[in-house]
């Protein structure tokens, strides 16, 4: 076996998989805090990526400046969407909730097809064609920056889970939401800020794969299904297991694709969400309940 | 990119409208009504929409001059197919049963495109777009045309060029997994190591694979002189033109034959630089309808006229040739075979001729990327 | 200082609790008493604002507190207990008593002494406070419950069945601690199903009966009283 070809596929495995795992940390704080499968969350990251093109070409501002007022734009319209449509569906059955969602990522998608037209987009970055040889491996300071900014963001999200006034809230929320009312936590509030945190980090895993990619009004598509494998895998509403899940993929996929057949590298995914399940019918690090 | 959408609807609205608004002696003539059936969603939407686009500024030129056989205008339909075969039938037999359309131009993706002439062959008079695969017009139906070259008549001229010009020593191939993809690998590993090129290996990506990085970390390894890339979507082509340079690749890269457009220059940026493709459509051709067609379109969108707009065109030049060769009816789909069957047709890529089993001899040029534009090579 | 008037809570169709109207003045030490499903629990969860009435008013200090959210009934300085102690099984006691003071009414203490408050009248949460709740024994869990409760700064507290499932030693405990908080000054609404010690720590007591109150009097007197005897006490 050839170790330059094995290392690389190793690092673009990584990288990818570290994409998966930020797409993946939102959609598993939606379902823990607010018990949402949210379907609309790949629209968001299509959102994200789409406005760090606009801001980048309209506004002429340079990528991290624009990869920056995207996500908050985006985590402003997660507020949003939260507050018109599932807050006040909250008390309402699961599977209305459910269709809700997929509702939202249809009415997004399409009107982004309507607002971006259908034709790809390029979202311009100085890191995109800059490469990097880091030993023998060979990756763009694109790709490099989706794995750092990832680490950065997700140790960020983990300090603020785990030590924040406001993380705190989230965790009791998630753990047993009437407990967390009379505990005095502002339900309304915790919910609205977590849906826009899981919006914002959508729209920052776009900002920063878009560059590496080509973007079109139905990558939402691609980001929510990768999200919802990693998610199932590592336990719903668990953000360690998303960390191992997503890298796990990303580089089963990358070896897959390297070595078996790229044919396969699809099916992956699936593959291994059946083996998870069967082995551990909760994922591999699953809460009962709760966020971890 | 709101505009082109009000636009098109806009000019959706204006050709129902015309029937309706006109006076005189040749509003009462009912229009040619043409389905164009493509791919307006999904991964395929872009060029379903420059399709679209070229189609319609050729109805827009041939309406501007009094529509076809004495004053009947053309009015187009669309129909989404998704991209899909089921979904290419399912809009066939809408247009047919229940909008009564005379023609249908449709098969922009080979596996629609070879489902659909399944309903429509033998019954409308059918034009087949950017299908490149032989089987849609093998076994030669009375009432199917083909524009594109197939793969096998691309193949035969590209691999030529290749040889000759590009002369690479070892090539490895980069196709889609589909249909077209595995057939374009066929014969050109035939057609090269035919000519001394050393076929190093292949990799076939899925239709629906957004990043390359595995498989071109596998072809980058095998340290041929050249990576042949096979692709038809733009977006698709566009991340895997950028992603081989970012592999750090130095070798040669060629372009599938009939699959270079403006959008994919832009997107690719220097990626693309004096990369080479086949393609019938170059825009310093010298039909005489290119002009007018090309003002039109300039007019109407904000896209650069390419390959697969032209076709479009083509497609509805085709059709208004066959229903003037008929004496202006569309419905006489035997009268209008046999005209397209044995006379020249002139179109925006020159002038077409149709063997006997609807196959159109479009010519073909190489053409090479230079400063960002895609410029015929001439001997 | 609380008031409920006409109340009706329903869960879908069906309504739980017809018509209740009890008052609780300041100081006093009221107790809602009834078998199973007579509607105790969700008069409470009406007042703490975790389910919406159907009808009905809900005062407390004058002031409607029925179309509020919980976090507004507790910054008033109403805190409710609840039944099952609704504790977060993964976050530490100093975890839970932090968040129980996030929206306590400002009072003349800060958080530290609130803090010093609450483990000198527990000081087992203090030995216990980076221990994760979900690992606690019945008994603790009731204390941290408790604990987080207090950390509001409360002016009324209700407490849902605070003695339920403990070992008889950790229920004298505890009642001696409820007698002591109301001593201090807080007015307390006891949910019990412990019928003779809540009517001996009460002031007055309410009998509940399939959503309905169906008796009012002292404490002491249905603590004599006979008909109390037979259908409460099993005696």
């Amino acid at each position: 076996m050839d170790f330059t070809v094995f290392a690389q596929q190793i690092a673009n495995g990584l990288v990818n998989g570290m994409a998966y795992v930020l797409i993946a940390t939102g959609l598993t704080l939606v379902f823990g805090v607010l018990r949402i499968v949210n379907f609309a969350h790949g629209e968001f990251y299509m959102l994200g990526a789409y406005i760090t093109y606009f801001v980048g070409t309209l506004l002429g501002l340079d990528y991290i400046a624009a990869a920056a007022i995207s996500a908050v734009v985006v985590a402003g319209l997660g507020i949003a969407a939260n507050r018109l449509i599932f807050w006040p569906l909250r008390r309402d059955h699961e599977f209305t909730i459910l269709l809700s969602s997929l509702g939202l990522a249809l009415l997004i998608a399409n009107g982004g097809e309507l607002l971006f037209g259908a034709d790809p987009k390029y979202v311009e970055s100085p890191f995109a064609d800059e490469v990097l040889d880091i030993g023998t491996v060979t990756l763009t300071q694109q790709r490099v920056l989706v794995f750092a900014a990832a680490v950065v963001a997700l140790i960020a999200v983990y300090l603020f889970i785990r030590y924040s006034r406001f993380g705190k809230m989230m965790r009791a929320t998630a753990q047993n939401p009437n407990g967390a009312a009379l505990t005095g936590i502002n339900i309304k509030l915790v919910h609205a800020y977590t849906f826009a945190l899981a919006c914002g980090l959508a729209a920052l895993s776009g900002a920063l794969v878009g560059p590496t990619v080509m973007i079109f009004p139905t990558i939402g598509n691609w980001a929510v299904l990768k999200g919802f494998i990693v998610v199932i895998m590592g336990g719903l509403g668990s953000v360690t297991g998303a960390l191992f899940a997503g890298l796990l993929l990303g580089v089963i996929e990358s070896l897959g694709g390297g070595y078996i057949s790229l044919g396969f590298m699809e099916a992956i995914g699936y593959a291994m969400i059946i083996a998870v399940l069967l082995w551990r019918p909760h994922g591999l690090f699953s809460t009962a309940r709760g966020l971890r | 990119m709101f505009g082109r959408r009000t636009l098109l609807a806009a000019a959706a609205a204006l050709a129902l409208t015309i029937p309706l608004a006109g006076t005189g002696a040749h509003a009462q003539q009912p229009p040619v009504r043409i389905a164009l059936i493509g791919p307006m969603s999904g991964t395929g939407a872009f060029e379903g929409q420059l399709g679209l686009e070229g189609a319609q500024a050729m109805v827009a030129v041939i309406n501007a001059k009094g529509g076809v056989a004495g004053g009947r205008k053309i009015e187009l339909l669309t129909y989404d197919d998704k991209g899909s075969p089921e979904d290419g039938v399912s809009a066939a037999k809408r247009a047919m049963e229940q909008d009564n359309v005379d023609m249908i131009v449709g098969g922009w993706f080979s596996a629609v495109a070879l489902s659909m002439k399944e309903v429509t062959r033998d019954k409308i008079i059918t034009v087949m777009t950017s299908s490149q695969h032989p089987k849609v017009t093998e076994e030669g139906h009375k009432y199917l045309f083909r524009l594109n070259a197939t793969s096998a008549m691309m193949s035969e001229f590209y691999s030529k060029a290749i040889c000759e010009r590009i002369k690479p020593k070892s090539i490895a191939f980069m196709n889609v997994n589909d249909d077209w993809g595995r057939l374009e690998l066929d014969n050109y590993t035939k057609l090269l190591t035919g000519c001394g090129i050393e076929v190093k290996g292949h990799e076939f990506y899925n239709r629906t694979d957004t990043d390359f990085t595995t498989a071109l970390t596998k072809l980058k390894s095998l340290n041929a002189d050249a990576i042949y890339v096979a692709a038809i979507n733009t977006s698709q082509g566009a991340t895997i033109y950028r992603q081989i340079k970012q592999t750090g690749y130095r070798g040669k890269v060629i372009a599938s034959a009939g699959n270079m457009n403006p959008k994919l220059v832009e997107l690719s940026g220097n990626a693309l630089e004096q990369v080479y493709s086949a393609s019938p459509f170059t825009e310093d051709g010298s039909a005489p309808s290119l002009k007018p067609w090309l003002e039109q379109y300039r007019k109407s969108y904000k896209n650069e006229p390419s390959f697969i707009a032209a076709l479009g065109a083509q497609a509805v030049q085709t059709l208004a040739f066959g229903v003037e060769a008929a004496g202006g009816d569309p419905r006489a789909y035997d009268k209008i075979a046999a005209a397209l069957k044995s006379q020249e047709v002139p179109t925006v890529m020159g002038t077409l001729r149709f063997s006997d089993k609807g196959q159109a001899n479009q010519a073909i040029h190489l053409v090479q990327i230079q400063k960002k534009q895609i410029v015929s090579v001439r001997d | 200082m609380l008031k409920v008037e006409g109340l009706k809570v329903s869960y879908g169709h069906r309504e739980a609790v017809h018509n209740v109207s009890l008052t609780v003045e300041e100081g006093e030490l009221v107790t809602l008493v009834g078998s199973n499903g007579a509607g105790k629990t969700t008069t409470l969860k009406a007042i703490s604002a975790l389910l919406r009435p159907s009808g009905g008013t809900i005062t407390f200090d004058g002031e409607r507190i029925d179309r509020m959210a919980p976090h507004q009934v507790i910054e008033r300085g109403l805190v409710h207990v609840p039944e099952g102690r609704q504790l977060f099984p993964d976050m530490t006691v100093l975890e839970h008593l932090e968040l129980g003071a996030l929206r306590g009414r400002p009072g003349s203490m800060g958080f530290a002494e609130r803090l010093r408050w609450v483990y000198e009248l527990f000081p087992i949460l203090a030995e216990r406070r980076t221990q994760r709740a979900g690992t606690m024994s019945g008994g603790q869990q009731q204390l941290v419950a408790f604990g987080r409760g207090l950390m509001a700064n409360p002016k009324c507290l209700m407490l849902d069945e605070p003695t339920l499932g403990l070992a008889p030693i950790i229920v004298d405990t505890l009642a001696d601690t409820i007698k002591s908080l109301h001593k201090s000054g807080i007015t307390v609404l006891l949910v019990e199903q412990r019928v003779d010690l809540a009517l001996r720590l009460a002031d007055r007591a309410y009998v509940l009966e399939t959503g309905r109150v169906v008796m009012e009097d002292a404490a002491q007197t249905l603590l004599a009283d006979p008909r109390i005897k037979t259908a409460y006490l099993g005696l």
